[in-house]
């Protein structure tokens, strides 16, 4: 799976004490792994897409 | 550097505040703040407990204030104040666990008889560095049944800092006031 943020949360920055987040930030520059903890803790902002890889492969 | 300028718009202020929410500020793991400065989004660390806490204060006894000085540096003191009665188990319970907290800081929302909810106590720039650290307590029996105002804790929490509260998207806001926010646990 991946993670995406949501349109219109572009502009949004974030500041976290989560472990190896940055210092604040916009949503956009986080990586894969720290968009799906955001997801996980239920970030309005971030959304799972499914992988082209995986929609292939469900084919 | 520009000074911005700012427009007043139309419309009636009223004072004080409604409600009153406490959470350990390293509960907060994150906020996101939308390019108004407005905090769309709040995640909390760990499990329903961890979430912000409402206490239920006597009405019209919520007081925040903000006193700001500097020069060529600027600092300013918050303060919150708030009264309690009776005095009960629970209360002294609620007021210990404040006590805790306070060691490790606090983070507060208030919501203010405009409808607006505001967080203090967090920062963007700060995160929950700049909690509230300080915390006063008074209680006062009064001498007879008229003493109005007395038999009541006043708890007051204090931070020192240098940003301002930080208001909520008027989604978010609606959440807060509507009881649906998922980071509070409400009464």
């Amino acid at each position: 799976m991946k993670y995406k943020v949501k349109t219109n949360w572009e502009n949004a920055v974030i500041s976290a004490t989560i472990k190896g987040f940055p210092s604040a930030c916009k949503l956009t520059e986080l990586s894969q792994a720290q968009l799906a903890i955001l997801f996980e803790a239920s970030h309005p902002g971030v959304e799972k897409v499914e992988d082209e890889k995986q929609k292939n492969s469900g084919k | 550097m520009a000074i911005a300028k700012y427009s007043k718009t139309c419309g009636k202020n009223v004072p004080g505040n409604s409600r009153l929410f406490f959470v350990e500020a390293g509960n907060i793991s994150s906020i996101t703040v939308t390019s108004n400065n407005e905090i769309s989004a709040v995640t909390m660390s760990g499990t329903d407990t961890t979430k912000f806490r409402e206490f239920g204060a006597d009405i019209d006894s919520i007081k925040f204030t903000i006193e700001g000085t500097g020069s060529a540096s600027y600092s300013e003191v918050q303060k919150l104040e708030a009264k309690f009665s009776k005095k009960t188990t629970a209360l002294i319970t609620a007021k210990n666990s404040l006590l805790d907290a306070v060691a490790c800081g606090v983070a507060i929302i208030r919501v203010d008889n405009n409808g607006n909810a505001w967080l203090s106590g967090y920062t963007v720039k700060d995160k929950n560095r700049r909690a509230y650290n300080k915390i006063t307590t008074n209680f006062d029996t009064g001498a007879k049944p008229s003493d109005e105002g007395t038999a009541a804790y006043t708890i007051t929490l204090e931070a020192e800092g240098f940003d301002d509260e930080l208001p909520f998207d008027p989604t978010l806001n609606a959440s807060i006031i509507g009881g649906a926010a998922t980071f509070i646990d409400y009464n």
